[in-house]
């Protein structure tokens, strides 16, 4: 029986990007399409041959990590993860070097603010050592790229490349089929200091596989999409629930209440005398009165009475009373008439 | 006193009840009537005898470090100042015990949260051996109180007491004319797991040397702040600021703007067509266009425009156009009509 496949996410970054609402829960935690971004990585996973035998490596940061521990002892109690904690934010290399003891055989990477849709059965007959996927953007200046050879391996990763030519934009995601060989460059690469304003870059590691003759090829995916930012959050609200996450014909909790699918209504929270969507995220115990919402994602418990809100993300157990607008709120907060 | 005193200021609870604001910042470091809530628990301190060569002894928790010493290596540069940090977070008793290599001598402790007016100079010629600062009130129920004896000494402390006899509740200053006899009676708590709801209360410990025979006297505050909630704050900051020497003359930038007094605002904010008063509070670099401001405080960096605000609370870095109303709104939270 060949080893199973290890699944690392580091998750140890801030989320600064995503403040407010990350000052009180780890990124992978912030509420997205009816679940959590976490959720939506999981998801990602499903196809990989053999997916239950698949072991999960969780890096997580020096602070918070406690809460995606619960989480997932609350949500995935039958998966196997195994955590690592990342002290300093010292980059993706750091990440998998403080979780070198873990990873042993062949492993997948992806990174928890990443949602790629790819059907990673091909998995089950891979022969080349190493997997990287792409997509290709019509510009490619401000991504890493792969670039390829004629017989199609891949030669070099480029951070944000001058010219054109190179346009297969890395995901964040990689396969290799022996993780002690990433291990290994990554050693080499801490060795010979190879870092960038005190953050050592997964791309040079690889580079020094490439250096050393690794066999990896690209793989296309459909779609790539980005939980990092706000905006990015709420663009991949509206995708998520425009391809499966739509719930508004379940048995929702609906009192004189208009819905305009796509929308993603936690069966328990409460809406009555509102318009809702389209593209609208309402997680659990949250209370909806007397308010139309579109394109906004709405914590647990929270409280929204007499508004119109658009493009919002509200925290868990906000208060919003009689406000319009475009919010972007974190945990607790309020606003009142 | 012969030897210098030291001043123990335990800060490391979550402040919970300040959401969102304490998401992003210890408690301590919340903004109040144009400083933070430390700079007045601090700055009561002034009247202590020899305060120049008293030793501060500041017990944090990793989390809040880099914050705290930050603030006092800005604001407090020359004085002597120990961080010892209290990671499990046992309560107050706990927050004691691991400082307690720092801890001898005569010892003042102030809770972080605890703003008194008090003349503390007579502690150069206190006789007893402990002094408890107290406060009376109406209805004692939800505070901790002290039983004292017709000759004036303490026989014990009361943690919410049933009836209404006992009104001097316990304010969260204290003073030992040794602190080896508090540690000692920490360390009889600690070993006889003396604790409520996982938490050793001094209460407890104080008891355990009132029965040993402690000679405890209180002493009566006139003016006691609470900065606990956001209620209490916006309350504690309309008292600093009329009791405050707050000169709207610093103002350096201020066009066509209405300053109703009292006010604080730093002199680096800038404010344009607004009415900004009574009761507002406004930090470093805060801008402030077109808008009507009433007992509000509002964190460094903070843009408002267009915005009726009273009885509100904003964060650092927020961004908020095109509001009416009350708000608590936390570190970089965003609003746009």
């Amino acid at each position: 029986m060949p080893q199973p496949l290890k699944i690392v996410i580091p998750m140890a970054g801030y989320g600064s990007r995503l403040r407010p609402l990350t000052w009180s829960k780890p990124k992978p935690l912030v509420s997205l399409a009816g679940g959590t971004v976490l959720d939506q990585v999981l998801d990602m996973f499903h196809s990989v041959p053999d997916f239950d035998r698949a072991e999960f490596v969780f890096i997580l940061g020096p602070t918070m990590g406690e809460q995606i521990q619960d989480y997932v002892a609350q949500h995935y109690p039958d998966f196997h993860v195994d955590y690592a904690v990342q002290p300093e934010m010292k980059g993706q290399s750091d990440a998998f070097w403080q979780a070198r003891e873990l990873l042993h055989g062949p492993m997948l990477m992806a990174f928890s603010d990443t949602l790629i849709g790819n059907d990673f059965s091909f998995l089950a007959e891979e022969t080349a050592e190493s997997v990287v996927l792409v997509k290709p953007v019509p510009d490619p200046r401000r991504f890493g790229v792969a670039e390829v050879n004629k017989e199609g391996w891949v030669t070099r990763l480029v951070e944000k490349p001058n010219d054109m030519h190179n346009n297969l934009a890395l995901v964040g995601c990689y396969y290799f089929r022996e993780a002690e060989d990433l291990i290994s460059a990554i050693e080499e690469q801490i060795e010979r200091n190879i870092s960038l304003k005190d953050e050592y870059y997964l791309a040079d590691a690889v580079n020094i596989m490439l250096e050393r003759g690794l066999k990896m090829r690209t793989e296309n995916v459909e779609t790539w999409l980005d939980a990092g930012t706000s905006e990015a959050l709420l663009e991949t609200n509206r995708y998520m629930l425009d391809h499966g996450k739509d719930n508004s014909d379940a048995d929702l909790n609906l009192e004189d209440s208009v819905i305009i699918p796509p929308v993603v209504i936690h069966p328990t929270a409460r809406v009555s005398t509102s318009v809702i969507g389209p593209y609208v995220s309402v997680g659990e115990g949250a209370v909806i009165q007397g308010s139309t919402l579109k394109d906004s994602i709405i914590g647990q418990g929270a409280h929204i009475t007499n508004c119109m809100l658009e493009t919002s993300l509200v925290g868990h157990n906000a208060t919003l009373t009689g406000q319009s607008g475009q919010f972007n709120l974190g945990d607790n907060s309020w606003a009142v008439k | 006193m012969d030897k210098s005193i030291k001043i123990l200021i335990p800060m490391g609870g979550y402040g919970t009840r300040l959401r969102p604001l304490t998401w992003s910042r210890p408690k301590p470091l919340v903004c109040l009537a144009g400083q933070t809530v430390l700079d007045y628990v601090l700055a009561t301190l002034d009247t202590v005898p020899q305060v120049d060569s008293a030793e501060f002894i500041f017990s944090i928790n990793a989390q809040i470090e880099d914050q705290i010493v930050h603030h006092v290596s800005r604001f407090y540069p020359d004085w002597q100042v120990q961080f010892p940090i209290d990671d499990a977070m046992r309560g107050q008793s706990d927050a004691f015990w691991q400082a307690k290599e720092h801890l001898e001598g005569p010892l003042l402790v102030v809770f972080s949260d605890t703003i008194i007016e008090n003349d503390f100079s007579f502690l150069a010629d206190e006789t007893a051996d402990a002094v408890i600062w107290v406060k009376p009130v109406p209805d004692p129920r939800r505070f901790g109180v002290t039983v004292v004896d017709e000759n004036g000494w303490i026989t014990e402390l009361i943690e919410k007491p049933d009836d209404m006899s006992n009104n001097l509740a316990v304010v969260g200053c204290y003073y030992f004319k040794d602190a080896a006899t508090i540690l000692s009676a920490i360390e009889e708590q600690i070993e006889r797991e003396l604790y409520l709801k996982g938490e050793f209360f001094i209460a407890q410990a104080i008891n355990i040397l009132l029965k040993r025979g402690l000679k405890m006297r209180v002493e009566k505050v006139e003016t006691w702040l609470d900065a606990g909630t956001p209620e209490a704050l916006l309350e504690t900051n309309r008292f600093l600021l009329e009791a405050g020497d707050f000169s709207s003359d610093k103002l350096t930038s201020s066009e066509n703007t209405v300053i109703i007094p009292p006010v604080a605002i730093h002199p680096t904010a800038q404010v344009r067509d607004s009415v900004i008063g009574p009761n507002v509070s406004l930090d470093e670099n805060v801008t402030v266009e077109g808008c009507l401001l009433r007992d509000t405080i509002v964190g460094s960096g903070t843009t408002l425009s267009q915005s009726r605000l009273e009885h509100s609370l904003i964060g650092h870095n927020a961004t908020i156009t095109g509001q009416i109303g009350r708000f608590n709104l936390g570190d970089n939270c965003q609003t746009e009509p």
